[in-house]
């Protein structure tokens, strides 16, 4: 068993494609709600975030569901009148549609934010366009190089201060400019050195070859052309409106044949799939445990803090 | 190597442009009832960024251009952590003027990709790119004129600011409704009033402190990459 995010980056590149394409654009409450529930489980048994995540996306939600009757008067069932203006029982369900799906689609970003570490996508693109990886990379290794070097230049130019009370406001916002100019100039000269590197090391050579610590099995294999089956049968029967729904002017479902279920138990199982590949990995390790295999002890601590 | 292949990737160079982002628009209105703009439009910026980076990897980058546009881009994602006004655009733009269209587009791209890793990837990720990427190519474009005078490249850079505001209402209008329509819009401009003056105040703000010293800085560079070439 393996956990979700310990796939080849692709399968995780491609569930998310797929779980997007279809969870932002089908409209069905049963879909939206299913998507929420798959990624609020992942989210929790994954331990992805803090608690306040989900409910500053549900109060989003609940925004989104109280702010579109105000502003759409279209549907038929009034409920009251706001300064004249009906509020209607059709805008308050769009509304709270159209909040599930974005709170969901969020929730789901966030949990691959954490999972699609920086390496796993320049993994990924390395492939697509390999100088523009090679950028990437640079840059994202960059970026903690300039810090020390800005506290470096800048902790030389405090030194050449007598003393600490020298510094008026002013003169330490000077200081704090001159010190990032200099980070600029010797970061520039750096890249320098790096380019030579990089020619040293076959920059833009023919016969060069990448090295990938992710290695692609069968399993992945396996994985995304599930998803993309599963994907694939939601957006045919989106295409051919099985999983049409209407809002306006009365709440009503368009589809309602086998089709339509076929789909929604899809839809289902590409949602809960990330959560159940969570529980199966736990469940394998506590097994493992429970067998007295050894003391897993340190795994779960080190998972649970 | 998807693009690595030439013929791939001129087949891209040509199709995108003329024939899939057009299929596309057509497609995506004929099946699509709901969020069609949204699709549409998220598709539409993936494609470009996609021909872009297929046009990066044809032409020949001298490693000196990758390790500078390394260096600009770790600048640009640090500046973007800075509170309130951050320099990261003034850092693009300067790329675009001084070290070509190109290298600015790249730049822009990327350090939007990267950041967001910290600020939150999302729907609005691919926009983002292709709006920072599009302020450093026109500046790219506008160099001869942005290095000669600094009250131009000021200029430029509220008003790039300005366009970067109003490009991504543009996408928080199809994000949080269904459709475009110009009240919905006006209302996010207006919403996103104080956020434009910041972009605007602070391009030009950075633009000004750091034109001289970074402009002097690019300019040595590239004169140490390319002996011999312009200076």
């Amino acid at each position: 068993m393996v956990r979700f995010g310990d796939r080849h980056p692709a399968v995780t590149a491609l569930y998310y494609a797929a779980l997007a394409g279809t969870g932002m654009f089908i409209q069905h409450p049963a879909v939206q709600l299913t998507s929420l529930c798959g990624a609020l489980l992942f989210f929790f048994i994954s331990r992805s975030g803090r608690p306040s995540v989900p409910v500053s996306l549900g109060v989003l939600a609940l925004a989104m569901t109280l702010v579109n009757p105000l502003i759409s008067h279209r549907g038929s069932t009034v409920l009251l009148y706001v300064n004249d203006n009906p509020v209607t029982l059709e805008a308050l369900i769009w509304g709270a549609n159209s909040g599930v799906m974005a709170a969901s689609v969020l929730l789901w970003t966030y949990c691959f934010s954490r999972i699609m570490t920086v390496e796993k996508t320049l993994c990924l693109t390395g492939r697509i366009s390999p100088r523009i990886a090679a950028v990437g990379a640079s840059a994202v290794r960059f970026i903690p190089l300039f810090g020390r070097y800005y506290e470096d230049i800048s902790s030389i130019k405090r030194s050449g201060r007598a003393r600490d009370s020298d510094a008026s406001p002013a003169g330490r916002l000077k200081e704090s400019a001159e010190s990032f100019s200099a980070t600029v100039g010797l970061a520039l000269e750096t890249s320098v050195d790096a380019a030579d590197s990089m020619d040293a090391r076959g920059w833009g050579s023919p016969s060069r070859r990448r090295f990938d610590r992710f290695v692609f099995g069968w399993r992945d294999a396996a994985v995304m052309a599930a998803v993309a089956v599963c994907a694939g049968i939601c957006a045919a029967s989106a295409a051919c409106g099985a999983l049409d729904i209407a809002f306006y002017p009365v709440f009503s479902e368009g589809g309602g044949g086998p089709v339509t279920y076929i789909s929604l138990a899809a839809f289902a199982a590409l949602s809960l799939y990330p959560a159940a590949c969570e529980c199966a990995w736990l469940a394998m390790w506590r097994a493992r445990e429970r067998r007295g295999h050894a003391d897993f002890g340190e795994v779960f601590r080190r998972w649970n803090a | 190597m998807i693009i690595g292949n030439r013929g791939i990737r001129n087949a891209l160079r040509f199709s995108i442009p003329l024939l899939i982002i057009p299929a596309l628009t057509a497609a995506g209105a004929a099946v699509f009832d709901h969020r069609r703009y949204l699709v549409i439009s998220l598709g539409a910026a993936v494609l470009s960024l996609l021909l872009f980076s297929a046009s990066f990897e044809s032409r020949r980058t001298s490693s000196g251009t990758a390790a500078a546009a390394a260096v600009m881009t770790a600048l640009a994602v640090t500046g973007r952590l800075v509170p309130v006004f951050k320099p990261s655009a003034a850092v693009i733009i300067l790329t675009g003027v001084w070290l070509g269209p190109e290298t600015g587009f790249l730049v822009g791209s990327l350090s939007a990709l990267i950041s967001n890793t910290v600020f939150g990837q999302g729907p609005w990720t691919p926009f983002q790119m292709l709006a920072w990427g599009l302020c450093g190519l026109a500046a790219g474009y506008l160099s001869p004129l942005l290095k000669k005078s600094r009250p131009a490249l000021m200029a430029y850079g509220a008003v790039s600011g300005a366009a970067y505001s109003l490009f991504m209402d543009v996408f928080s209008v199809l994000w949080y409704t269904d459709g475009l329509s110009r009240e919905a819009y006006l209302a996010a401009v207006a919403s996103a009033l104080p956020f434009t003056a910041v972009y605007i105040v602070s391009n030009a703000a950075f633009l000004f402190i750091a034109a001289k010293p970074i402009g002097r800085r690019l300019g040595r560079l590239r004169s140490r990459l390319e002996p011999g070439g312009p200076a």
